[in-house]
């Protein structure tokens, strides 16, 4: 039953991932990239990683392809222009495949020699009760709960630093005041005059 | 170990959570009360300086016992005690000294205070750090205030560059130190200094990756320390920062990283001390020249300042260099007494002002005697102080140095590091000479609060009485650095 999912969200995540590079339209690249990042999660969840499936489901999908798309959409960027150096870096796109492909032959030999034969491969953990979500959570929040905290004072600080840095006061800028605006009275708003005939105000 | 309810586990870092809790208030407080008017900010400062005076109470009254916390993350002794209480009162006195810079320059933004605060929760992370990680997490709660504050002069292209110049090299120094923790933890396994203090179970093998990781450590606290050859950033931020956050970065993040390196080396890191103790020699005799040669043809006082604070952490470093007691009690000794003459000085420099426009030139300062003898006469005891002239307190600081260096068998270490210092007494003295000697403006009247007057008079009455009490003062030195037994 599992192999069946398996090749469902690794064929979908295959597919889509190549339709990400060969689509014309980059906002139908970013959702392709979206599907890809969702049958991904789906691969997670087959594995028992489920803090990470949700991690790259609210991270990926929620935060980073949806700046993406708001960058694409906001910013008028020539896409014809991006595609034009294909010739030119295709040798370093190729040697970067090449690694990767190298890597994977790699593996598959190491896989022929049993995990024994890998290095770090005492680290595998053992599968036990403990959701790997619990667990975590035991450890940010109990073990280091103090660390915890000052993370989140660092970012704290940034964000406060940020806005520190790059905010100002710009004078001639017209906003709305609410109360202002209910509290005007009819005397001091509307002023109304006689204008003759033949003349303008 | 299980429960967090254990409330003695919680009052360990009782001084850290007031802090943060007093800058949760102060944030909703800056924004909805008008944090960028000019009337409004000496209250910012108030409360800043009550939250800060809070802190050092709760600090006070805790116990001085040594215990750890937090699942061993934090601990706390006297030594470290010390150093918060000394970072505490010192930012409470720049925060008094820079109010009326501000105005000046105007610098009207309630986040200043605040991040002065949040980088002073950050240095009090970083004292009471156990482990590695709190101890980063610390220093980059501290960095990252700082370069922003760096910066916070934002119609000034100095200060623009000086923040990001800071920023980019801290983000470099974080860097290494990172690189150099991860290196430590492959090899021990751990990143605890108790932990790792007998975790070293064959020290006459070293490895080289134990050695790499070890000058990574150093070398990224000495780049926050301005330590020689780190210290290129020193001037130029110095010179670019706003005057009163020169003031705060000379002084407080100094004791603080000085607090960190000897927890580091005196505790993690004592059981290879064969590995840094020359390390650290190196490092502070460097610093030491380099200091007193950089400073010889500074124009501009607040980077004569950063050369000098090169020079005198040296002489720390030199101190802390010799692995022994006698040593941690000179570099304390030492860090107390720059930090209180280093106070005084910023409170001149931050009320040289004249028609609004403060007065940077140590030319400026000519003819300073005969038109304001009291500033004259307290900034030449502070730096004669400095250059170690015999009866003031900066001669006893330096005499403890080196009668450490010299009773570890070291002569010939002290012989040049003398010559150093006495390299670096001619720029201090030459301060002297302009103003006492050179013809000046003589209707020149410094306007300054009497609160900083008063900060002036203390800081160099302490520092010209010091040997009437020198006494009970080392007394209480060694006491305090018992807290870390060799």
């Amino acid at each position: 039953m599992i192999s069946v999912f398996f090749y469902l969200f690794s064929f979908i995540a295959v597919f889509s991932a190549v339709m990400v590079i060969t689509v014309k339209n980059p906002v139908h690249s970013v959702f392709f990239l979206i599907l890809t990042f969702f049958n991904a999660t789906g691969l997670f969840v087959l594995m028992g990683a489920e803090f990470l499936a949700m991690l790259l489901l609210v991270v990926y999908v929620g935060a980073v392809a949806v700046l993406f798309l708001f960058v694409i959409m906001m910013l008028n960027i020539d896409f014809s222009s991006l595609r034009a150096g294909m010739i030119k870096n295709a040798p370093v796109g190729l040697l970067i495949g090449v690694i990767l492909l190298g890597e994977i032959i790699f593996s598959f030999i190491g896989m022929k020699y049993g995990i024994a034969g890998i290095p770090g491969n005492e680290l595998f953990v053992q599968l036990s009760e403990v959701e790997n979500t619990r667990a975590l959570g035991k450890v940010i929040y109990t073990d280091y709960i103090y660390l915890f905290q000052c993370a989140g004072l660092i970012l704290l600080v940034a964000m406060i630093g940020a806005i520190v840095l790059t905010h100002r006061r710009r004078e001639n800028v017209k906003k709305q005041d609410a109360v202002k605006q209910t509290l005007r009275s009819k005397s001091d708003s509307i002023e109304v005059s006689k204008v003759e005939i033949g003349k303008g105000v | 170990m299980y429960s967090l309810s254990n409330i003695s586990n919680l009052s360990i870092a009782l001084p850290e959570i007031f802090l943060s809790l007093w800058l949760l208030i102060f944030i909703p407080l800056g924004v909805y009360s008008g944090g960028n008017k000019l009337s409004r900010q000496s209250y910012f400062s108030i409360f800043s300086i009550i939250g800060l005076l809070g802190t050092l109470l709760i600090l006070l009254m805790g116990d001085n016992r040594a215990s750890l916390g937090f699942y061993d993350l934090v601990v706390t002794d006297r030594l470290i005690i010390y150093l918060k209480a000394l970072i505490l009162l010192a930012a409470i006195l720049v925060l008094i000294i820079s109010e009326r810079y501000r105005s000046i320059e105007n610098l009207y933004l309630f986040e200043y205070p605040l991040l002065i605060l949040f980088s002073i929760l950050g240095m009090l992370v970083m004292l009471s750090a156990n482990n590695f990680i709190t101890l980063y997490l610390g220093l980059e709660l501290q960095s990252l205030a700082l370069y922003v504050l760096a910066a916070a002069k934002k119609d000034s292209l100095k200060s623009s560059e000086a923040g990001l110049k800071y920023f980019i090299l801290g983000a470099l120094a974080s860097g290494f130190f990172l690189f150099g923790v991860s290196l430590l933890f492959g090899i021990t396994g751990t990143t605890s200094f108790t932990l790792l203090s007998f975790n070293y179970l064959n020290t006459n093998e070293v490895s080289l990756l134990l050695i790499f990781s070890v000058v990574l450590i150093i070398s990224s606290i000495a780049f926050k320390l301005s330590i020689a050859p780190f210290h290129m950033w020193t001037p130029d931020v110095y010179e670019g920062a706003p005057t009163s956050i020169t003031a705060y970065f000379a002084i407080v993040p100094k004791i603080a990283a000085i607090g960190v390196l000897i927890r580091i080396l005196y505790i993690a890191l004592i059981d290879i001390n064969f590995i840094w103790l020359q390390l650290v020699l190196v490092l502070g005799l460097l610093s030491i020249f380099v200091g007193a040669f950089g400073a010889l043809l500074q124009k501009n006082i607040k980077r004569l300042l950063a050369y000098s604070a090169i020079s005198n952490i040296g002489f720390i470093f030199l101190a802390l260099s010799l692995g022994s007691q006698l040593g941690l009690e000179a570099s304390l000794l030492y860090i107390t007494i720059y930090s209180i003459s280093a106070i005084g000085v910023f409170t001149f420099i931050l009320s040289m002002e004249k028609d609004n426009i403060m007065l940077d030139n140590i030319s400026s300062y000519a003819g300073l005697s005969k038109s304001n003898p009291f500033y004259a006469v307290c900034l030449s005891i502070l730096l004669l102080s400095m250059a170690g002239l015999p009866p003031l307190a900066g001669f006893i600081a330096k005499f403890y140095v080196f009668k450490a260096v010299i009773t570890s068998g070291y002569l010939l270490t002290a012989i040049v590091g003398i010559i150093g210092s006495v390299i670096s007494a001619y720029y201090y003295l030459n301060i002297i000479k302009v103003m006492y000697l050179d013809d000046g403006d003589e209707s020149f009247i410094i306007e300054s609060r009497v609160n900083m007057k008063i900060i002036l008079f203390i800081s160099s009455t302490f520092i010209l009485s010091f040997i009437i009490f020198a006494d009970s003062i080392i007394n209480f030195m060694t006491h305090i650095s018992r807290a870390i037994i060799l």
